[in-house]
């Protein structure tokens, strides 16, 4: 069981260097000069005139370079830049400055994590039960409910964020659009605040819920149907067990898939949550990501990226490791015992 | 006799056949629609906000731009996208699957690895810092970089597939025939998972085109051409739902659902088709 713990560890560090190599790489490899872009700009906007301009710009250009340390080898350049995400540095917002961008990425994180584990969580439960309900029923019924699933689990997140605002913030204005608490509002215990909270919590949590849901029923419905169609139920119909305790033995089976399609759903409702934080200005990683375009604050993108990027390792990592304690052939093979 | 084999082909599966009808009707809808609209999608041609009526189906938006123009050209120009970005997350994921799958041993190690790294990172975040350190963004830039980001299930896939192809006696005769590894791969392994490569396009194709809406609405899309993904960006931007314009975000995010719906469907369809384990599976 340690191995697995381990070798499961191991590959997620791993995975985070070879995402920090990416982010160190991509700005290296883009076309262009970023330093002599620079230079031009602090150029144009002193405007000495006259003086010895080629000289003057080179004397700037090496001190940009040196203070970025460009001069050094390339891997010196990638350790410095691994030594400094390791202690946390990811240097000054541009939009924010001259707040960090560490703490602006770790404030947004809990307002991340709210909305992301619960819908998550509510989403596939409801998704798994939806699902084995509609293999269950068969016939008729299945086909409508995997219909009406199929199309949910491809509607685009940043879509229905979009939907559900006009319904539900505007056409009958039951929730408030925007933030995740009002202009105003001191954040606090009191019971105003809370339901204000709340008020503002539904609309982007719906959205990601309905989603997850629907992708999880449709994952859910095929393993379903694969397991009631397998031997081992056909031979236990035939010796008379009960069809509910046959049901029992199929969704034991059907779910252990499930496990590993949690893990997979995150990474992909991360990336929907990106958008639907956007779109409701709600106070999280994704947004921080979306002001970060819209203000060109690289240290923020790569900030918010790195956030989301252990974010979601963790989750991962947590579900393997639920995942080995639950199946048993994990579990009976790391501890010897097959 | 062709024409009917087809037809057959297509009924046989009721998912294929409902996935491929969204899909044409969808193309049509856009191509017919190119062929009619004389001007410029981003000209101004009327008032702003003008809801739907018989003289523009669609309304108009903050600019008085005609959406069903838009539409139609946005329909066309997202697909563009989805197609070549689908070909090259297929194109990646099939060197890398087929090399891994036949070669084994380490070479496999090795790029199986990379394979599960590239699936855990969110896609649509690693995208936007790729594309937000370019400011000028072409429909090709983003058609590869999606495809980049995007190769890792087919390449999963297809060392799957590799792999039990690789155990069957035809390969032997090409090696005994003197046939190297990437002529046995070429001319024996390719040609019998062509239905596969088929499908996982299809799987690709959808989910790039919700990935370049997706990257566009945050500011990330092509920066010279009009896509499904930037006329949401503009319905975002100019507070479409606030001014509850309807008309300008709902079409958009209806087609790329019935798009990525129905490229899903005819990918199930196909899979039910080709995998015997499957048929008669309902």
């Amino acid at each position: 069981m340690q191995r697995f713990i381990i070798k499961k560890f191991l590959f997620y560090v791993l995975t985070f260097f070879v995402a920090t190599i990416f982010i160190w790489a991509i700005p290296r490899l883009m076309p262009g000069d970023p330093i002599k872009d620079l230079v031009s700009e602090i150029y144009n906007a002193i405007e000495t005139g006259g003086a010895n301009v080629p000289e003057k710009t080179k004397l700037l250009y090496e001190h940009f370079v040196k203070k970025f340390g460009l001069d050094k080898p390339l891997w010196e350049q990638y350790f410095i830049y691994l030594k400094s995400i390791l202690s946390f540095d990811f240097g000054f917002s541009i939009a924010f400055y001259p707040r960090k961008v560490a703490e602006l990425t770790l404030s947004a994180l809990p307002w991340s994590l709210a909305l992301l584990i619960p819908a998550q969580i509510v989403g596939w439960l409801i998704g798994n039960y939806l699902g084995a309900l509609a293999a269950y029923f068969r016939g008729k019924i299945d086909s409508i409910i995997f219909s009406i699933f199929l199309f949910i689990s491809r509607i685009p997140y940043y879509w229905l964020a979009l939907v559900l605002a006009y319904f539900f913030a505007f056409y009958i204005p039951i929730f408030p659009f925007g933030g995740a608490y009002s202009w105003g509002k001191i954040p606090s215990l009191a019971l105003d605040f809370i339901i204000d909270l709340l008020m503002h919590y539904a609309l982007p949590f719906l959205s990601l819920v309905l989603i997850i849901i629907g992708g999880q029923a449709i994952g859910m419905r095929e393993m379903m149907l694969y397991e009631l169609g397998s031997d081992y139920i056909e031979y236990g119909k035939n010796l008379g067990i009960s069809d509910s305790k046959l049901l029992k033995y199929a969704f034991r089976n059907a779910i252990l898939p499930q496990i590993t399609g949690l893990a997979l759903s995150i990474s992909s409702s991360v990336s929907g949550q990106v958008v639907t934080e956007a779109v409701f200005a709600y106070p999280g990683v994704g947004n921080l990501l979306y002001i970060g375009i819209l203000r060109e604050d690289y240290p923020l993108i790569q900030g918010a990226f790195l956030i989301l990027l252990i974010a979601v390792l963790s989750a991962n990592f947590i579900i393997d490791i639920l995942y080995a304690y639950i199946d048993p052939r994990i579990r009976l093979v790391y501890r010897g015992e097959r | 006799m062709k024409l009917k084999s087809v037809v057959d082909f297509f009924l046989r599966s009721p998912k294929l056949l409902i996935g491929t009808l969204i899909f044409i009707s969808i193309i049509l809808i856009s191509l017919i629609g190119m062929a009619t609209v004389k001007h410029d999608p981003l000209d101004m041609v009327d008032l702003e906000y003008l809801p739907p009526s018989p003289e523009h189906p669609l309304g108009t938006d903050a600019f008085g731009r005609d959406l069903y123009a838009e539409m139609v050209f946005g329909i066309y120009n997202s697909l563009r996208i989805g197609v070549m970005a689908g070909l090259a997350a297929t194109l990646i994921g099939v060197v890398i699957g087929a090399v891994a799958g036949f070669k084994g041993g380490i070479i496999d190690e090795i790029l199986n690895l990379i394979t599960n790294v590239m699936i855990v990172i969110p896609t649509l975040a690693l995208l936007i810092v790729i594309a937000s350190y370019v400011r000028i963004r072409s429909e090709y830039f983003l058609s590869l970089v999606i495809g980049i980001t995007a190769w890792p299930w087919t390449a999963r896939a297809v060392r799957a597939q590799t792999y039990s192809l690789k155990a069957r006696d035809f390969i032997d005769i090409a090696r005994i025939s003197g046939l190297n590894d990437l002529e046995i791969i070429i001319w024996d392994i390719l040609p019998n998972m062509l239905s596969y490569i088929v499908m996982a396009f299809a799987l690709q194709m959808g989910g790039a085109i919700v990935n370049e809406a997706g990257l566009s609405m945050l500011g990330l899309g092509p920066t010279d051409i009009v896509t499904l993904g930037m006329i949401l960006r503009w319905a975002l931007l100019w507070e479409a739902v606030r001014t509850m314009t309807w008309w300008w975000f709902f079409p958009p995010g209806i087609v790329i659902t019935l798009l990525s719906m129905s490229l899903l469907l005819i990918n199930t369809g196909l899979d039910e088709l080709f995998n015997p384990r499957l048929r008669g599976r309902r």
